[in-house]
């Protein structure tokens, strides 16, 4: 619901100017003030106008002088020019400068006025559409919502979150696969002074490194075959907003040289184009990289390396968050049910203790798979131990489970190679790079 | 300088006025009333900048009164007014703006006051 739109008719010729706020005046919706110079005018944008028919020529300012102090008082002002003036460099000058149209005053200038208003209300409903939703979206990034858990690990990164919203600093995120780069950049921008503008993510290694220059700053009509049309970057889109670059580590050289001169400069050029464009993006960068060894090996410019490494928070991996794991996995577990409207059901002790026994390597993400597959296993009301499976790919990590002696470790490594090449001990003995009487012996001995 | 020979006809149209209005006839008198009132002063300006020689400000309310003869359809003025604010633009001939000011003066306040006699 649209409260009333308070209309600006700026006009010396009092006669046309009642006309025009007698005919807008017409819907009830619009409050109408008319204002005979320019001065007038500009002396009352405080009362906020969504709208102003501006007269070229009034007798104390030129039209675009007063375009100009009304744009420097909002630029997103709708301002559209009502004149006698036929001139059509002034016309183009003036929408140049800004004017949302030009009318020459004929019989159908009402008509134009009244369906420029129309434009400008369906423009602000659209505009107060998309901040509720933003609003809403705000609301499901709020970091509770985003990260569940009260280890002291993550409550760390609570506060260094926090600390992250209150500045424009870049925030450079460090962790494993499935820790929640992502969310957490996105919750940063939700919960920071930018969220009302737009939150552009790129994922870096997803775009093919011819494109990425063009995909980045944009590019100019022309610049290459297919280039039908000027396109705006994802740096300019995220003017206002953030920008989050994804797997950052993955850029190629050429590129961070470019990205490293558009961080410093704050401004940059479209493919094929010569003008600078000056953007203002918060900057979120994420990796799964070690970036200092990344540096080290001459894939990653030290230069940049500092640019982006700004704030840092790195997420910790899921087995070091001890309770989360729970925690997180009683959350997946009711989203589940609740998104295919089945009866809950609840996580025995013994699944409970499964875990967090286990690893993660996939992390959050793997758990959420794990729990999923719990949850449309599990038989009765409760999910049992043997209701949780694991990927069978990770040897390696549920090898780091329990915490083990050294003993325990080698039998495990035994049944693994056992299992996996068909008890063969030329083969097993060959892989372990031990005797074959090693092996049965240690067969032996553990019973295995 | 078409007025000339329409001055024998009625010099007036009040039909787009009162399109503009949706026939409102309380507005329509606000209109009038505002029109009978501005008209002179206007007039009364273009004048006094003739006599000054000060050609834009005779450009400037040339124009000025242009929305309201297209708006009150006053025959023949349509196109002088046009062609006052272009030579006052030019400021090149003299005795030419003079014509047209003093036609544009005759017309306008014979319009007056035939509009205050129909109202």
């Amino acid at each position: 619901m649209m409260e009333s739109l308070r209309v600006f008719i700026v006009e010396d010729d009092k006669l046309y100017g009642e006309m025009l706020r007698y005919h807008l005046a017409l819907n009830p919706d619009n409050e109408v003030l008319l204002f005979t110079t320019g001065k007038e005018c500009v002396d009352n944008l405080y009362q906020n106008p969504d709208f102003i028919s501006l007269d070229y020529s009034l007798p104390d300012i030129s039209g675009f002088d007063v375009l100009q102090k009304i744009h420097a008082y909002n630029p997103k002002l709708p301002v559209v020019i009502v004149s006698g003036q036929e001139d059509v460099n002034t016309a183009v000058n003036l929408l140049k400068e800004g004017a949302w149209d030009y009318f020459v005053k004929d019989d159908d200038t009402k008509n134009r006025l009244w369906h420029s208003l129309q434009k400008v209300k369906e423009n602000i409903l659209l505009k107060q559409e998309i901040r509720q939703l933003k609003d809403e979206i705000g609301k499901k990034y709020e970091f509770n919502s985003v990260i569940k858990g009260n280890s002291p690990a993550i409550t760390h990164i609570f506060d260094l979150i926090e600390k992250a919203t209150q500045t424009s600093i870049v925030v450079s995120l460090l962790g494993e696969t499935g820790t929640g780069k992502d969310l957490v950049a996105k919750a940063i921008h939700y919960n920071s002074p930018r969220k009302t503008g737009p939150f552009v993510p790129i994922n870096v290694s997803a775009i093919p490194g011819e494109l990425i220059e063009s995909e980045f700053f944009g590019y100019e009509k022309g610049a290459f075959t297919g280039a039908n049309t000027r396109k705006k970057g994802k740096f300019e889109q995220a003017n206002d907003g953030t920008i989050f670059l994804d797997e950052i580590a993955e850029m190629d050289t050429n590129m961070q040289t470019k990205l490293l001169r558009v961080l410093q400069e704050k401004e940059l050029t479209r493919v094929g184009g010569n003008t600078t464009i000056k953007f203002d993006a918060r900057v979120i960068v994420a990796t799964n990289k070690d970036l200092t060894a990344e540096v080290n090996k001459g894939n990653f410019r030290e230069d940049l390396y500092y640019r982006l490494l700004g704030l840092p928070i790195e997420l910790p991996p899921l087995r070091e968050r001890g309770n989360d794991i729970l925690i997180l996995a009683k959350f997946f577990l009711d989203e589940f049910y609740k998104e295919n409207k089945l009866e809950k059901k609840s996580l025995s002790p013994t699944a409970q203790e499964r875990l967090l026994k286990y690893a993660y390597p996939g992390n959050v993400r793997e758990l959420k798979a794990i729990i999923d597959l719990a949850a449309v296993m599990a038989n009765g009301d409760i999910i049992e131990g043997s209701d949780i499976s694991f990927s069978k790919a990770t040897f390696s990590t549920e090898l780091l489970n329990d915490d083990d002696t050294l003993d325990g470790y080698t039998k495990k490594i035994l049944r693994h190679y056992l299992k996996k090449y068909d008890r063969n001990i030329i083969t097993v003995a060959r892989k372990l790079n031990i005797g074959k009487s090693t092996i049965y012996r240690m067969i032996k001995e553990s019973e295995l | 300088m078409q007025n000339q020979y329409i001055m024998k006809g009625k010099l007036y149209n009040l039909s787009q006025v009162k399109m503009f209005l949706g026939n409102d006839q309380q507005q329509l008198g606000n209109m009038i009333g505002i029109f009978i009132n501005e008209t002179p002063v206007m007039i009364k300006a273009l004048n006094e900048n003739m006599l000054d020689r000060n050609y834009e400000e005779v450009r400037f309310y040339a124009h000025k009164l242009k929305s309201s003869i297209d708006l009150f359809q006053i025959n023949g003025l349509q196109n002088d007014i046009r062609v006052l604010e272009k030579l006052a633009l030019e400021k090149d001939d003299v005795p030419a703006l003079q014509q047209y000011v003093s036609d544009i003066t005759n017309t306008l306040e014979t319009v007056i006051s035939e509009i205050q006699k129909e109202v």
